[in-house]
């Protein structure tokens, strides 16, 4: 698709060294044209990026909840979430900021990584991220999560360490 | 599918492209000239080139006004009241602005451009704000992810602040990082110390400012400061000081413990300290000097997730920070006042402890990561 002078500025604002340092399309050739692969990705998935992004929100709630504390979702599937000072906007043009910081998810071997930001790109505008960049959750992993979170009962309680609270 | 896109596309890139045009006609052929702003019904009166958004114009004339994102018009802070002038309400400030704001001609001055004669009116406090090119005398590794940076005023130069405000960095452009940007960092030095500022800085992974400071930024460098800002200091009163804090939001209570420590302030206070494991914790030894120095204070670090090797040799508190405030000082709480620096997540959990314990809202203050 010929490229809009609206998907060219989203693009410089997403470049490495615009508003972030390494930027959010990593080395896709496709740019933000990521969107309509993933949209087909997600079809074939038949899940929705809005409640995926639900489901990101809620769990970075819950970890937000713990400073830092990491919580065993259930089993294989442990979040961590270390929010940072300040904030940034949407490259996509929405109002508002959104705040820094990373939420790990270790899905069985794989570690998937958001922010804020990503979270909410994810969910009001279907963009996953670049191949390539830091953020970047490929929709069939986050499939993964919502289905094994759906379906896999919360982990046992376990033995807490002696600083974390239950989960 | 595709056509739809396209025709999504295509709309609204015309609409760019006749936005674009506009703004590039409008700078090359509009000729505002000079200018006059009001400011406080007549406390300073400027005349600078019109054409440039008003947050640019103040700074140029060295009147700062607080801006979290750096002017690019999503964090709404950069707020001042338009009496005259300035035409109508932008669709870019609208959702940036309350019912209440915009009825009290609050506009957003970075997306405010100064085509004509201006009245404003800005908090009196931010003519105290000044600029100043400093030189980073010392940095510090506190622990893996936490530096602290010594910067050093010009000759003859000197800040006034209170123990717990922030200041502004300039960061440089470095790598593909091709714009200087704006960034917010707490104080953690004394007051009294007015020659030299010290922030605490920890590394955002990704982030354009800590990566500059932490990978870049090195001793002997030139460094644009503004300051000081904000609304966090300490209340004169006689309530019992509860402060909480995690990561970098140390930095303004150690500025304040200074406070404390040179002044004499003869009030208890308690430092919760909340840290996952050990290695999370720094500036241990100047706590313990102001515990010595300050009659009535206490510290109390606190591990959220230790690892085996440190529950071996911990002796101190473990769990959420929230927990271990309200085991060790449930009782004094009702009656103290409280300073929290920390995540949103700390912050808003601190505040629905603190006020269940029942400490009255209005003796919390903080300095959220925001």
């Amino acid at each position: 698709m010929k490229r809009t002078p609206e998907m060219k500025e989203i693009e410089q604002r997403m470049a490495p060294g615009a508003w972030s340092a390494d930027g959010f399309l990593g080395d896709d050739p496709l740019g933000i044209e990521r969107i309509q692969a993933d949209r087909a990705s997600m079809d074939r998935l038949g899940v929705s990026p809005e409640k995926l992004g639900e489901m990101l929100d809620r769990l970075w709630r819950e970890g937000c909840a713990r400073f830092g504390c990491p919580l065993d979702a259930t089993e294989g599937v442990q979040i961590q979430v270390d929010e940072a000072k300040g904030s940034l906007a949407c490259p996509f043009g929405h109002k508002g900021t959104y705040g820094k910081g990373l939420m790990q998810v270790t899905l069985d071997d794989k570690t998937l990584r958001f922010s804020p930001l990503s979270i909410h790109m994810i969910k009001e505008h279907g963009f996953f991220g670049g191949i390539g960049s830091p953020y970047r959750v490929a929709p069939e992993d986050i499939a993964a999560l919502a289905e094994r979170l759906s379906t896999c009962p919360r982990k046992p309680r376990g033995v807490p360490s002696p600083g974390c609270p239950p989960d | 599918m595709d056509g739809v896109l396209t025709s999504i596309a295509v709309v609204a890139g015309v609409g760019v492209v006749l936005a674009v045009l506009l703004e590039v006609a409008g700078s090359l052929l509009a000729d505002y000239g000079d200018v006059s702003i009001d400011i406080n019904s007549g406390s300073r009166k400027l005349e600078v080139p019109g054409g440039n958004k008003l947050l640019a114009t103040l700074r140029e004339e060295k009147i700062f006004i607080p801006s979290a994102c750096g002017g690019r018009g999503s964090c709404g802070e950069c707020r001042v009241r338009v009496m005259e002038g300035g035409g109508p309400l932008l669709p870019t400030e609208t959702p940036l602005l309350t019912p209440e704001q915009r009825k009290n001609r609050v506009r957003i001055s970075c997306q405010l451009k100064v085509r004509g004669d201006l009245q404003i009116e800005i908090p009196p406090e931010l003519f105290l704000i000044k600029s100043w090119t400093v030189r980073l005398a010392r940095k510090t590794r506190l622990n893996y992810d936490t530096v602290e940076l010594r910067l050093e005023l010009p000759e003859g130069e000197t800040i006034e602040f209170k123990p717990g405000q922030y200041i502004q960095i300039k960061t440089a452009r470095y790598g593909k990082v091709k714009e200087e940007v704006f960034r917010a960092y707490s104080v953690s030095s004394s007051s009294r110390d007015n020659r030299a500022l010290e922030i605490i800085v920890r590394l955002v992974p990704n982030g354009i400012a800590t990566t500059w400071v932490h990978d870049h930024l090195e001793e002997g460098a030139r460094v644009e400061i503004s300051g000081p800002y904000g609304e966090f200091y300490l209340r004169e009163s006689q309530h019992e000081i509860f402060f909480i804090a995690g990561g970098s939001g140390l930095a303004p209570i150690k500025s304040i413990l200074h406070q404390i420590q040179e002044e004499n302030i003869d009030r208890k206070a308690t430092f919760f300290f909340g840290a996952l494991d050990l290695r999370d914790l720094f500036h241990v030894e100047t706590m313990r000097e102001f515990e010595k120095n300050i009659s009535g204070f206490t510290y109390v670090p606190a591990l959220s997730n230790p690892s085996e090797e440190t529950q071996k040799s911990w002796k101190g508190e473990y769990g959420l920070v929230t927990e271990v405030v309200a085991r060790r000082a449930a009782e004094g709480i009702k009656d103290g006042e409280a300073y929290l620096c920390g995540s949103p997540g700390m912050i808003d959990a601190c505040v629905k402890s603190l006020t269940g314990m029942g400490m009255p809202e209005e003796r919390i203050y903080y300095d959220k990561f925001v």
